[in-house]
């Protein structure tokens, strides 16, 4: 019986480690082209593990393509959208969880009806609405449509919520104004939910691509999603070997920072759903 | 001893400061959501009835866009193909995740669970361009993994994306691809969820896992399953917008095209806002029926004091 039980659980663990690297497999073969000589990219053979080792892709990329200005973008436009889609999202929550109004579920339902507006029915006068503000080729267009995210909005809404109220109470004895209750009593109290939600936000907003292909069309505002499409034009050629130096050097802090915050990051995705 | 006027002014001024303080923490939100969410809804039902370029001068035409949108085979095709892709996720958005979730469940050793979670979750976090043109590479006509594999054999190598009868599958296996760490991810919590006890209760009164599973278990994570779907129903429509656009760029012959890439014809490539508005709003209105069903059933989204 217990023999019968331990094949059953190395017959279990076989069936995903089959499953890992069927998964794993796109992944691995990014890193490891990105890794391999032109001639051995070509090859007929295929090898998973290069037989010869070369950085020459990320040396092109970083010497002929403006590889840090791509980065730069990314980062910008990330640290934009995360900051200012979690700041109004929290301002927001807090107003309606502290104040005691009738205007509050109307606030309350106003954000969380955008829940079903589709992408697509905003795309097109967003797009009119940045090229007014001239703000095209800018990386305020791709922050600015993003700052508006319902989901973000209810996950913190939840999270506030279950202050007890007893907090605000003494905070307001002890003579602290609103401004101050949030800053310090509601930011520290969910200084966990903030984290959970920042994390996901700064992915998403790392891997945007169809907004930012719309209104970021210069090369030099391109970033670094965007700027991965020239290797792949066809009539160049494709350049596969610096696509994958690239696209491994876009992909890698977010793998990091998942393997770092894995438990926060699983967490959130359970308990915000899938953001969008 | 203040007199009632005064305290009831007292009151209204409190009252008053409560309502300016909401209106301060709530500003910069009404702002956002209003230029960026509710302006466009309104702005795109008005260009519905248009005829536009972005450039020229806006005509009029009514009902006009509505009234010829199903007669154009893009339309149709997009239309259809939406309806294809769901029931082509269906599997890899449920069927797999759900299976392993619940094969996951049954590992003993807590540290090999987590390290299979933690490598299954990877593609999740990944973006969804990027792997679309590593993608890209794997089914390469002549230098891709897949075909050289198939030519390693023996077969004849197959042009994966241009030819009818794999493009489709080819978009449906990379999205499916992308999503089952993460639906694993969600049906794991979905059963962790599920009360021990609920089903010490079910073996007691003589069901086995079989039975306990589809009496017990899956009903009672009926929740994450609608919730699923209707991430499938809203990626078939819309999120597979970017792999349709790096694979196939919709063809060969619009075989591959969703709701969300008609739209993306018709507004930037041929520059009919009119057109690509209308479809907008149809899509609007088939999402709205689904979201209302989802809310419905899940939930949890009402305000309460």
């Amino acid at each position: 019986m217990t023999n019968k039980k331990k094949s059953g659980q190395i017959v279990l663990c076989l069936i995903f480690v089959a499953v890992i690297l069927v998964n794993m497999f796109p992944v691995v073969w990014m890193v490891s082209s990105s890794l391999k000589t032109n001639d051995e990219l070509f090859s007929e053979k295929l090898h998973i593990i290069p037989p010869v080792i070369t950085l020459e892709s990320y040396r092109v990329v970083m010497e002929e393509y403006s590889l840090f200005t791509w980065y730069k973008n990314s980062f910008l436009s990330t640290a934009g959208i995360f900051i200012l889609q979690v700041l109004v999202a929290l301002m927001a929550a807090f107003g309606i969880t502290y104040y005691k109004t009738r205007w509050n579920s109307f606030a309350f339902y106003f954000i969380i009806v955008t829940m079903v507006i589709p992408f697509q029915v905003t795309m097109i006068p967003n797009y009119v609405t940045i090229s007014n503000l001239g703000l095209k080729d800018k990386l305020g267009s791709v922050i600015l449509p993003y700052v508006a995210n319902a989901t973000t909005f209810f996950y913190l809404y939840q999270n506030l919520k279950g202050i007890p109220r007893e907090y605000y109470e003494v905070s307001r004895i002890e003579g602290g104004n609103a401004v101050w209750t949030f800053s310090r009593i509601t930011m520290g109290l969910c200084k966990g939910a903030i984290s959970a939600i920042s994390i996901l936000t700064v992915i998403d907003s790392w891997n945007l691509y169809f907004w930012p292909m719309l209104v970021l069309t210069k090369p030099e505002s391109r970033t670094m999603t965007i700027a991965l499409r020239q290797f792949l034009d066809f009539e160049m050629g494709n350049r596969w070997g610096p696509f994958m130096a690239t696209a491994t050097l876009a992909s890698l802090p977010v793998i990091v920072a998942y393997l770092f915050f894995q438990r926060n990051i699983i967490n959130a995705f359970i308990s915000a759903g899938v953001k969008g | 001893m203040l007199s009632r006027s005064a305290m009831s002014d007292l009151r209204r001024r409190a009252q008053r400061q409560q309502n300016l303080g909401l209106f301060l923490f709530f500003l910069p939100a009404l702002i956002f959501y209003a230029v960026f969410k509710y302006f466009p809804i309104i702005y795109s039902g008005i260009l519905s009835f248009a005829k536009w370029n972005f450039v020229k001068d806006i005509s009029w035409i009514g009902f006009k866009n509505y009234a010829t949108m199903f007669s154009k085979p893009m339309v149709l095709s997009g239309l259809g193909n939406t309806f294809r892709y769901i029931m082509a996720f269906l599997p890899f958005f449920v069927v797999i995740p759900l299976l392993l979730a619940v094969l996951i469940l049954y590992i003993k050793s807590r540290a090999a669970q987590s390290i299979f979670k933690t490598f299954i979750f990877i593609p999740t976090v990944l973006a969804m361009s990027i792997c679309c043109m590593v993608w890209l590479w794997i089914y390469s006509p002549s230098f891709g993994f897949l075909n050289r594999m198939l030519t390693s054999f023996g077969m004849e190598s197959i042009s994966w994306l241009s030819d009818k009868a794999y493009a489709f599958g080819a978009v449906v296996a990379v999205c499916g691809w992308k999503f089952i760490g993460q639906n694993m991810i969600l049906f794991m919590a979905g059963l962790l969820n599920v009360p021990e006890q609920c089903i010490e209760a079910a073996h007691i009164d003589g069901a086995n896992e079989w039975q306990a599973f589809w009496r017990v278990r899956f009903p009672l994570i009926m929740p994450t399953v609608v919730y699923i779907f209707i991430t499938a129903v809203i990626f078939a429509a819309d999120r597979a917008f970017t792999a349709i656009h790096i694979l196939t760029a919709g063809g060969p012959s619009y075989s591959t095209t969703n709701l969300a890439y008609v739209i993306y014809e018709y507004a930037f490539k041929s520059y009919n806002i009119g057109m690509a508005s209308a479809i907008a709003v149809f899509t609007s209105a088939l999402y709205l029926v689904l979201t209302i069903i989802m809310m419905k059933s899940l939930g949890g989204f009402e305000y309460h004091d």
